[in-house]
């Protein structure tokens, strides 16, 4: 084996969609030691695509930060946690009992803490309850002494777990208590006893789900972090007696007696937002650390409510994972102020160190606000980008070579999460507890989102820039996240806008904006496949995280777990956007209809290309095999493909001129498409399988005109842009550009 | 008792042959047959493809899980995924038939 050198000084930017004349702020360090970097700035035009693209192309920016720098090494707070800052909530305590419901689901780590005040390395009296190597409940204090039931939780089980410390007698009692559930194992309850005088508490925080650690950002670094959900912790004034213990584990309540109560948090309250309520009389409130999952099922849940809003008492859980993360919380190192005549484009700052590949934080500088530069636009899919950030499922054994009809391809900035869990990870990933990723934030070192590398997003986007400045269209870039904030109005100065290779990720008020832009005129072409596909929200208590369940179906990384299927955040079903009521097909035309990473193949026209409506489009175009070349799998048509379907939504007049063929068996159907499993659907024998390009006009005299492929953008460049790939797509740009309205067929 | 057969059908180098000459093409249907016992969970040996340097070197590297890094394959660097693949294949046919590939 070999030691594989991997960016070594890493960073990432306040905000990556800034416009000309604003400041971007980056924070840059080192995740392994101080050492020297450069930085520069660069405006990136082209990816590095291989031999058969046009490869790496960026030019330089002038400017004060570019130069020597020295990275100093910060460490990243990773894992969810709440935090409860107020001193008051354990001074001056001696007895007392913490109670809890926990589900734990994951047991190998030495111990992680369902409430605690210890802090790592801190001789200050504290406890913390916490799951223990074996799976049982224990107890620690500061001075390591540690009770324990010794008797290992059933994993995916409630129970409702106590621990009282009487100082006046120096002792300890633990209980677990697991809560009925169907079917028919039948742990037993566990109870414990010891010996501990922890003394008088001090002033501290509290923690639930962890154990603090030091840090350079206060209270946000953590350990002994809980893997599972917790419910309803609270905290009495005194030592609960065992029978008072036993009799609340029996009804299922955590909640002490009125003369004991010190704090009961209730999760049901503010599940959209990062508070944490108590609803005891101090009012000792927390605050979420790095977005744990709220909106989850929790004890009481019993499948008949899937909505969290109308029976919130079922959905009084949390579910902590020790490698969420909202905020790296790396202070800035230094800033840009973006010219006002900056040129609209995809940006980089890259960082580069001896003996190891560069890191690049890429971003998106669009026009100063409430102006544009071009007719064109080019929409980035920060959306989807963001969703893809950190993806480390390439990495974990799996049969997805079966899928792919290939080896799964990774390259040495993917490694970077696998070198450093601490980067977090993406939504195509599970957590160690085996539960699907829900929250992705930008507000880290993103190692995917740069332009060199295996293929895939942003690389094959920057062979649309690419292709414009060589054919010498202008154009400004825009984005998903400025499309979210401001809808139809970033959008209405434009004539055209085209989207990336794969814009799969969309928020309702995206959608929202485009399909009024649409209806005014507006001329789209989506460039890409597997797209208008997943709902996402932006979350608003936490600007640069979005938020996705994998709800019901769909070709997805892992399955949303079942009576969690809306989203915290807003209250929204997740899913498909196909199964909330909006169809891709509706919208542009094609909607996803099969995937294969073997090879990517061609279009032939169909003899919908001969109508008169679209006779502008195939001038100069005279290939019988419409993209057999491409850096993208070596074809036009191919990764995941699209098509029309009048069942789906695709306008009855649109035009399909031009059809994808020669599909392996690997091009295998959505599940989505099928109820049950067969063989035999795949390309060749399955006749929707097929990328198709499609045109339609709409009411407002706009257009459509949508390729259905990944791949599609990677033929652009071949043979110096001179080829019908290349032709066709400007023809349908320049007539997209003319402002000659396009007339509904009557 | 054990299942002494081998997955696979080791003479059939003709199949072996088509791969090598297009790994990342339209196959006949025998050797999608063969791929999808080697690429199954029996034999696909947890391996992925490395690209350690954009588009100029690659590698075979074997998954890990529990968190930890792909174990790249150093001894054997290649100019193309192609080449990548026919590494897997080799050692995967190999799983399965018990029996080295007699193709370089």
């Amino acid at each position: 084996m070999t030691d594989v050198p991997m960016p070594q000084v890493l960073g990432y930017c306040d905000d990556w969609s800034v416009a000309a004349g604003e400041t971007i702020r980056f924070r840059v360090a080192s995740l392994t030691s101080p050492r020297s970097y450069h930085a520069q700035l660069v405006r990136l035009i082209s990816s590095d695509t291989g031999p058969a693209g046009a490869g790496l192309k960026t030019e330089d920016i002038a400017a004060a930060l570019n130069g020597k720098h020295e990275a100093a090494l910060r460490p990243i707070p990773v894992g969810s946690f709440v935090l409860v800052e107020r001193g008051d909530v354990v001074a001056g305590l001696t007895s007392f009992t913490v109670q809890a419901l926990v589900q734990p689901m994951l047991r190998e780590r030495a111990q992680q803490a369902i409430v605690s005040t210890l802090v790592e390395g801190s001789r200050r009296p504290g406890f913390a309850l916490i799951v223990d190597a074996r799976g049982a409940l224990a107890i620690q204090f500061n001075d390591g002494t540690r009770v324990s039931t010794n008797e290992a939780m059933l994993l995916g089980r409630w129970y409702h777990v106590a621990a009282s410390i009487d100082a006046e007698r120096g002792e300890v009692f633990l209980r677990q208590t697991p809560l009925p559930a169907p079917g028919f194992d039948r742990p037993g309850a566990a109870e414990a006893g010891g010996v501990a005088a922890p003394g008088k508490l001090p002033p501290s925080a509290l923690r639930i789900g962890a154990i603090g650690r030091s840090g350079p950002a206060p209270g946000k670094y953590a350990t002994w972090l809980f893997n599972g959900k917790i419910e309803a912790p609270s905290l009495a004034e005194r030592a609960l007696t065992p029978e008072e213990i036993r009799m609340a584990a029996a009804s299922a309540t955590t909640l002490p007696p009125a003369d004991a109560l010190r704090a009961a948090w209730d999760f049901t309250l503010d599940i959209s937002g990062a508070q944490v309520r108590d609803v005891g009389p101090r009012k000792l409130h927390g605050v979420t650390i790095n977005a744990p999952k709220r909106a989850v099922t929790g004890s009481r849940w019993d499948g008949t409510e899937h909505d969290w809003r109308r029976t919130p008492a079922q959905y009084a859980a949390i579910h902590f994972h020790e490698d969420d993360l909202y905020d790296a919380c790396w202070p800035d190192s230094f800033s840009w102020a973006i010219p006002t005549d900056a040129r609209s484009g995809i940006y980089a700052l890259r960082l580069d160190t001896e003996n190891a590949p560069p890191f690049w934080i890429t971003f998106f500088v669009r026009p100063p606000r409430g102006r544009t530069n071009a007719r064109v636009a080019f929409l980035a899919s920060t959306a989807t980008y963001s969703v893809y950030a950190n993806y480390r499922a390439r990495m974990v054994p799996s049969n997805a070579d079966l899928a792919f009809g290939a080896l799964q391809q990774i390259d040495t900035t993917d490694m970077l999460v696998m070198a450093h869990p601490e980067l977090g990870v993406s939504t195509y990933d599970k957590h160690p507890d085996g539960s699907g990723v829900c929250h992705v934030s930008r507000l880290r070192p993103l190692v995917n989102v740069r332009p060199t590398g295996r293929l895939w997003n942003l690389q094959l986007d920057l062979c649309l820039t690419d292709w414009l400045e060589a054919q010498g269209f202008a154009y400004d870039v825009i984005t998903d996240d400025d499309l979210h904030r401001e809808g139809l109005s970033l959008l209405e100065n434009y004539a055209v806008v085209l989207s990336g290779c794969h814009p799969e990720y969309w928020s309702g008020a995206m959608w929202d904006g485009l399909d009024a832009w649409l209806n005014r005129g507006g001329r789209f072409m989506y460039l890409g496949g597997n797209g208008f596909y997943w709902k996402v929200t932006y979350v608003e208590s936490h600007p640069g995280m979005i938020e996705l369940r994998r709800a019901e179906g769909g070709t997805r990384a892992w399955a949303e777990i079942p009576g969690e299927y809306l989203h915290a955040s807003t209250g929204e079903l997740g899913g498909l956007w196909r199964r909330n009521g909006r169809m891709p097909n509706a919208l542009v035309g094609v909607g996803f209809i099969a995937q294969g990473f073997d090879y990517a193949s061609y279009y032939e026209r169909m003899q919908a290309a001969g109508d008169p409506r679209v006779a502008w489009m195939f001038e100069g175009v005279t290939e019988a095999k419409l993209g057999d070349y491409g850096c993208a799998l070596g074809g036009a048509a191919g990764m995941e493909i699209d098509c029309a379907s009048t069942a789906l939504g695709t306008p009855r007049h649109a035009l399909v001129v031009a059809s994808s063929v020669e599909h392996s068996k690997v091009m295998n159907l959505v599940v989505e498409e099928i109820n049950s499993g067969f063989s035999g659907a795949y390309g060749g024998t399955w006749p929707a399988v097929k990328a198709d390009i499609v045109f339609f006009e709409t009411p407002g005299g706009g257009a459509v005109f949508s390729t259905g492929s990944i791949s599609y953008l990677g033929s652009l460049a071949h043979r110096h842009y001179d080829n019908g790939i290349s032709r066709l797509t400007a023809n349908v740009v320049r007539r997209f550009m003319d402002p000659e309205p396009f007339a509904m067929p009557s | 008792m054990q299942n002494s057969k081998p997955a696979i059908d080791a003479t059939r180098l003709d199949l072996a042959r088509e791969f090598k000459r297009s790994p990342f093409a339209k196959h006949s249907p025998d050797l999608y047959a063969l791929l999808e016992i080697l690429r199954g969970p029996l034999f696909n040996g947890s391996f992925v493809c490395v690209m350690l340097e954009p588009h100029r070197r690659y590698a075979l590297a074997i998954k890990q899980g529990g968190g930890q890094l792909p174990v790249v394959l150093s001894n054997e660097i290649y100019a193309r995924p192609e080449d990548v693949e026919w590494a897997a294949f080799k050692r995967r046919w190999e799983a399965a038939s018990g029996q080295a590939l007699a193709i370089e």
